[in-house]
């Protein structure tokens, strides 16, 4: 009874100056919707970045030219200065815990065709690139083994570089394409994978041609990567030791890097991690505007109900039930706040999802109604310790 | 019952001027006395009260009810004792008006925090009946005449229980027909009732329809 009467005379207080009641819980729900929206940015930019690593195929094993990742610090040392050779592809292909072997010489380059300019990304490859990452042709065909050795003027379309150009991805198959100031023919177009964007590459826009044809051309012999395939997931840290075996052999530890696509993953998330957390903190400045707001309020009320507090007092009344009577009241327009912060973000996040994938998890809910409940008590115990230490006697005179 | 003992009580006004509402005021009220206090504004006689009540606190001297020394209380003790054992009836009602005319007179429960012989809402509505503002359990207390208000602070004052009933001023807000039915309402309690009643007012014939009559002037008892 005690507790429902204390709710039941806040809600009251609170309702009857309504627009002031919600003016302040205004800043609570700005500040959760802020915090809310944010954490499910960044969760699902998080959930993003996996799903398209997962598409781009698994238990890989990239060797790549430098310390590039490390997973206390982030990227370090790039160095690409760094490449591979045939070399190490040939003591590569020694290795036995993968079933594929990948190598890659990439390069910016631009498509030319039909008076039109493309810049893509260039893989010098084999045929097993479009294995290892899933990719699949939606017209036309990939190229093969033979391909390779013929040294064939022939290309792989990314989807969006095919649509770009031609116009209808239709029209692409058989057609030529000006490349590096050679004529490729095109002999598919591969499915869309979609992404791209927040310094993920997208694959659309890349294009794939046998390496040797690329390394004739261009009359270089280096690969800038090798992408290996473990058997399973299990097998991937032993497969990362048996290539290490064979690299360092040659090469310092420093020159190049074995890393696994969760690696990778864990690195460029840890990245937007901490961006998130900046955004999130500022965000929280916005929670505690809100809290002074309370507080702000809380003391007013004070202020106008000394004489109901001497009146309490009168009749028993102990300070702590002045205490809690103020404290029931911040605490409730705080929560109020985060509820209708938490709906609003809610509501919002069904619209943005439309533009860009957000996630709202149990947590970011459990948080938000915590943090706003605490608060309510830490800025509203100040004014409401200051209603409780009213002297009875003055209060109760007061006009 | 209540026993005051060279109690003083300065109150400081500013820049270090004190100003004394109470003399060594010493005084004995016992059960079931009907006493007013009596002087003119300014004597200390609200100042007596309160400390009475338990409101305040003396700057100096000793009080004690039932016995129990005060000053040797903290502010919950105190607190509890004013809800039990004193009912109060002020001359502004003092009712809150967010409250329905039942929550006010149940007001006094809310804060008792040990359980209670009797049932407080069947109690609450016998007084209200009693002091025939029945009907009004859901109103609120602006929406009733001021002869009408002052019975729910009655009705607030009685619904503890308490033995004793200070008033201060109780028929200051009323015409004479209604400060009527207050006074004897009064009377009643402390005759039929055996309750100890203090009325304080500066109203000579108020007071003389009390069996004693404490004077106060210059905070003084004279």
């Amino acid at each position: 009874m005690y507790l429902l009467s204390l709710i039941k005379s806040a809600i009251f207080d609170l309702s009857r100056n309504k627009l002031r009641a919600f003016l302040t819980t205004l800043g609570i729900i700005i500040g959760v919707l802020s915090v809310v929206l944010l954490i499910a940015f960044g969760l699902g930019l998080k959930q993003y970045i996996a799903d398209q690593f997962n598409s781009l195929g698994s238990n890989l094993v990239f060797v790549l030219p430098g310390q590039v990742f490390n997973r206390s610090v982030g990227f370090t040392n790039l160095r690409t200065s760094f490449s591979f050779d045939e070399k190490d592809f040939n003591s590569l292909k020694k290795v036995k815990l993968s079933e594929v072997l990948v190598p890659v010489f990439q390069k910016g380059s631009t498509v030319r065709a039909l008076g039109k300019e493309e810049i893509t990304t260039l893989y010098a490859t084999t045929e097993e690139i479009f294995k290892a990452r899933n990719l699949i042709p939606v017209k036309g065909k990939i190229f093969e083994k033979k391909d390779i050795d013929k040294k064939a003027k022939i290309v792989v379309l990314g989807y969006e570089v095919a649509e770009k150009i031609f116009g209808n991805i239709d029209l692409a198959v058989g057609e030529k394409v000006r490349i590096e100031n050679q004529t490729f023919k095109v002999i598919g177009v591969l499915e869309s994978k979609g992404g791209g964007g927040f310094g993920a590459p997208n694959f659309d826009r890349f294009i794939y041609i046998p390496y040797k044809t690329i390394f004739n051309i261009l009359g270089k012999k280096n690969f800038s990567s090798f992408l290996l395939q473990a058997k399973s997931e299990s097998e991937i840290e032993n497969l990362k030791s048996e290539i290490n075996k064979i690299l360092i052999k040659r090469y310092n530890k420093d020159d190049f890097s074995v890393a696994d696509s969760k690696e990778v993953l864990q690195t460029i998330q840890s990245i937007f991690t901490v961006l998130n957390m900046v955004l999130v903190g500022t965000g929280a400045i916005s929670l505690i505007v809100g809290g002074i707001g309370i507080m702000n309020i809380m003391y007013v009320s004070v202020f106008e109900r000394t004489r109901e507090i001497g009146i309490r007092r009168a009749l028993g009344a102990l300070e702590k039930d002045i205490l809690l009577q103020f404290l029931t009241e911040s605490v409730i327009l705080s929560v109020l706040g985060g509820v209708i912060g938490l709906i609003l973000s809610y509501l919002l996040s069904l619209v943005i999802r439309i533009f860009f994938p957000v996630i709202i998890d149990g947590l970011a809910v459990i948080m938000a109604l915590f943090v706003s409940s605490f608060i309510g008590i830490f800025f509203g115990v100040f004014p409401a310790q200051k209603a409780a230490k009213l002297s009875p006697i003055e209060a109760i005179r007061y006009e | 019952m209540i026993k005051l003992v060279k109690v003083c009580k300065k109150y400081h006004i500013d820049d270090g001027v004190d100003f004394i509402a109470l003399k060594d005021v010493s005084l004995e009220i016992k059960k079931n006395e009907y006493t007013a206090i009596i002087g003119p504004s300014g004597s200390g006689k609200s100042t007596l009260m309160h400390i009475i009540g338990l409101l305040d606190k003396p700057t100096k001297g000793k009080v004690f009810i039932n016995e129990k020394e005060v000053s040797q209380m903290n502010d919950n003790q105190i607190s509890k004792l004013r809800n039990k054992f004193i009912g109060f009836i002020f001359q502004q009602f003092n009712l809150i008006n967010k409250l329905t005319v039942l929550e006010n007179v149940l007001l006094p429960v809310l804060y008792c925090r040990e359980k209670l012989s009797f049932n407080p809402e069947k109690r609450a509505l016998e007084l209200i009946k009693r002091f025939n503002i029945d009907g009004k359990e859901n109103s609120y207390p602006n929406k009733l005449s001021g002869g009408q208000q002052q019975r729910v602070a009655i009705a607030r004052a009685l619904v503890m229980d308490p033995p004793i009933i200070l008033t201060d001023e109780p028929t200051g807000n009323l015409d004479s027909k209604n400060g009527e039915i207050v006074l004897s309402l009064l009377e009643k309690l402390n005759k039929e009732e055996k309750r100890t009643v203090i009325i304080v007012t500066h109203d000579l014939e108020i007071a003389k329809r009390t069996k004693r009559i404490i004077k106060i002037k210059d905070g003084q008892i004279v």
